[in-house]
């Protein structure tokens, strides 16, 4: 799901190479090397940053934490990746990643146009991959522009087939990230209490999952009447008695993200509340129930829909969407919709959410799932609807 | 806890940001600005947007904006609408799916009087580039440095918020000092702090702590535990509505050494130095130049230049982004409410990196500090 991206990713940022063992890099290094031969070019071009750095963490483990990277692929050689970082902050870089050659830059048309020039492939055929969605038209104008003789090809797709199929440390660590994303499902049933902000509550849910070691951490939540409107970042509305809360946990640890989401009430649901919230879970149930390998992602979408049944609630749900893939990207392909001809890999993760509003109430339902076997297995677990004491006298 | 009540009028302040907007573009000629943001927040990026409707967006946004009479916002996703009508700053305001973006900019923007003229070149990814380019036929002049030239100088309304900012700073610096022990790892010390500021007001936050007992720079926190000595050295930059106020200061997990008690104060008589000049109408560069002149003169002026340090301070996005980096050989003239961080941050072979900074706005007899963190090194002995 959309959520607000920070400024900076600044949780525990180091490698745990227990759970992403170095050996993964050298099979998914020598598939990126195969997929380059078959694809006719000389090299490939690997851009990504902050917001979407998935294709160059699947290859390197090195995070953006806040602006970009470009690694360069060769046939039979190392890699090179060049960070927007600065020349202090090589050592640091360095023990994120299993690369050996990693170079800052400031100004990247200048550092890629150097290094193309350097490998000798200013008449080559060079591969782009991440460009599209998220290099800057100034900078790709810039190399294009210095870099005449080179014959350039999208290889999104080809890429995207090697990430296709997760591999048992990206579902590891996904399971890491749903594990911390838990922990802030179960921290906000003991920190929304009457009387405190929301403000508050998801600085001590925020908090629990940080101490989880999450590099980056989004959460998004509506409370009383914003429940009737749309899910928002955290602000500065008081819990009253009776509120009802929808809370959305993104979480990333170890490049790895999970997703989860929880509807809450500060004491006795009404039966309405209590009715929407049963048909946005149950939706979710029927999502993962039907989860399996091969699977066509449409047939998700509409057991999701056939759940909720009621127009105003699939008008909503439809709003936010009912999911999709996640893993190194929040949010990957493919999305769980009605229009999708994709099918479920053998082996990857989702994450299904159902957010709904209907006549000034909401609820929110969402989990991570691997994908393994013949079917689905929660990495995180929510309930239809929580109730928490609607005094102040709980534990905050 | 800080009391964090607004008393400026924000709606005649983001008033008179687009009155002074749109007088620039008549100014250039130009009839209407659509200004691109993608979304990717960035504390030493401008985000336009945000400027003229005090609108944070989760995705894509565009605003049109009319050489006279209001502008049009256009958010995504559609489901986040609502928020974006909350803001103060715009009243016409449509949500769109993601993919109906470039279709729906173009359709409002045949709206606008020309010449039109594009903003966000600089951020626009490929692919939106060349679904803008399809969809209007034509390539729009950039028009990315319309708002940032009269963005220089904060409002009120903008001061307000980073003075509050500036307060969340401060208490994160003093949780940071009440918490740090020996054995806690790195990051889960960062999490308190970040905890603390988030209850006193912070929505975002550039918060880089570091420990060590030789930093070689500031650095995200690790998975390191904290020991005996450990010189932790924090660069606490909370965001308040939308504006960012920087900290920076060091803290000693024991007994400081001569040495390192000496070299920080050098790093003191550096940031007065370089505050005794910031006055209106000196150039900002004579800021980096005083601050050089004392950490150079006491024998490391070798050291006065990257990697040894990267900058003497900066100004702080989202809103505000003159005078940008605080360095000897460029920078814009100062004037009266332009604010920054003026930080000596330096790496010295005795002691490793330390860091010293304050927040500032320029006034008419020089520069007023809003982070009010005593200006001294900080140690404990456990």
């Amino acid at each position: 799901m959309q959520t607000q991206h920070q400024v900076l990713k600044r949780g525990g940022l180091y490698w745990d190479r227990d759970l992403v063992p170095r050996e993964v890099f050298d099979e998914r290094f020598r598939a990126v090397q195969s997929a380059l031969a078959a694809s006719g070019d000389d090299a490939w071009l690997i851009y990504g940053d902050a917001q979407g750095y998935g294709d160059v963490a699947f290859v390197s483990h090195f995070l953006p934490r806040l602006r970009s990277v470009l690694i360069l692929v060769v046939k039979d050689a190392p890699p090179t990746l060049l960070a927007n970082v600065g020349l202090r902050d090589i050592p640091a870089s360095k023990t994120l990643t299993w690369f050996e050659d990693l170079r800052p830059f400031s100004r990247l048309p200048q550092e890629a146009v150097k290094l193309v020039r350097e490998r000798g492939l200013e008449k080559a055929k060079l591969g782009l991959v991440g460009t599209r969605q998220a290099l800057p038209i100034a900078e790709w104008d810039a190399i294009g522009s210095a870099l005449p003789g080179v014959t350039w090809n999208t290889r999104d797709e080809a890429f995207r087939k090697l990430r296709m199929q997760k591999d048992a440390a990206e579902l590891a660590a996904i399971a890491r990230a749903a594990e911390a994303a838990q922990t802030g499902l179960q921290t906000a049933a003991h920190v929304l209490r009457v009387g405190t902000t929301v403000r508050r509550a998801s600085a001590l849910v925020d908090k629990a999952m940080r101490l989880c070691a999450a590099e980056d951490i989004r959460i998004l939540i509506a409370s009383g009447p914003q429940c009737g409107i749309a899910l928002r970042p955290p602000d500065d509305r008081r819990l009253e008695a009776g509120d009802a809360v929808m809370l959305f946990i993104a979480v990333e640890v170890q490049r790895h993200w999970a997703e989860t989401a929880q509807t809450y009430v500060l004491g006795t649901p009404s039966p309405e509340l209590r009715a929407i919230a049963s048909k946005a879970a149950g939706a979710v149930d029927a999502m993962q129930n039907g989860l399996r390998p091969h699977t066509a992602v449409t047939l998700l979408a509409g057991a999701a829909e056939k759940a909720l049944g009621d127009p105003a609630l699939l008008q909503s749900a439809r709003s936010y969407g009912f999911g999709h893939g996640i893993g190194l990207d929040q949010e990957e392909p493919p999305p769980i919709e009605r229009t999708s001809f994709e099918t479920v890999a053998a082996s990857t993760a989702f994450a299904l959410h159902v957010v709904v509003h209907r006549d000034g109430l909401g609820a929110a339902s969402g989990r991570t799932v691997a994908v393994r076997g013949n079917g689905a297995e929660a990495l995180t677990q929510a309930s239809v609807l929580i109730e928490l004491p609607d005094n102040t006298n709980g534990e905050v | 806890m800080i009391d964090l009540k607004e008393g400026v009028d924000l709606t005649a302040d983001l008033r008179g940001r687009l009155e002074r907007v749109q007088a620039e573009m008549r100014r250039q000629n130009v009839g209407g600005l659509v200004v691109y943001y993608r979304g990717q927040h960035n504390m030493l990026r401008m985000d336009q947007v945000f400027y003229l409707t005090d609108f944070r967006s989760l995705g894509q946004t565009v605003l049109l904006v009319p050489r006279e009479g209001p502008a049009r916002l256009i958010v995504t996703p559609a489901w986040d609408v609502e928020r974006a009508r909350e803001a103060a700053g715009v009243s016409d305001v449509r949500g769109v799916e993601p993919n109906d973006l470039v279709r729906t900019v173009v359709e409002s923007a045949r709206e606008l009087p020309g010449p039109l003229a594009l903003s966000g070149f600089e951020i626009m990814p490929v692919g939106t580039a060349a679904k803008f380019a399809d969809a209007l036929n034509a390539a729009l002049p950039d028009g990315g440095k319309i708002i940032p030239s009269v963005a220089a100088t904060r409002t009120p309304a903008e001061l307000e918020r980073i003075g509050h900012a500036s307060a969340i700073a401060d208490e994160g610096f003093r949780v940071l000092c009440e918490t740090a022990r020996v054995g806690m790892r790195e990051y889960e010390l960062a999490a308190e702090v970040e905890a603390a500021m988030q209850a006193a007001g912070a929505e975002d936050n550039f918060g880089l702590i570091a420990a060590g007992n030789h930093n070689v720079a500031i650095r995200p926190p690790s998975e390191r535990r904290l020991e005996a000595g450990d010189v932790i050295i924090g660069e606490i930059t909370p965001m308040y509505r939308g504006y960012l106020a920087q900290l920076c200061r060091t803290f000693i997990l024991g007994e400081p050494t001569a040495v390192q008690k000496e070299k920080y104060d050098m790093l003191i008589a550096a940031l007065q130095r370089g505050s005794a000049v910031a006055k209106p109408g000196i150039p900002s560069a004579d800021i980096a130049r005083a601050v050089n002149e004392v950490i150079g003169g006491a024998g490391y002026a070798e050291y006065c230049r990257q990697p040894y340090m990267r900058t003497r301070g900066h100004s702080l996005g989202l809103g505000a982004v003159v005078p940008n980096d605080l360095n000897e050989d460029t920078g814009p003239i100062l004037e009266t409410n332009m604010t920054m961080v003026i930080h000596p941050n330096q790496y010295l072979p005795e002691t490793g990196y330390m860091m010293l900074g304050d927040t500032v706005v320029i006034e008419a007899d020089g520069p007023r500090a809003l982070t009010r963190s005593p200006i001294r090194l900080f140690w404990k002995s456990e």
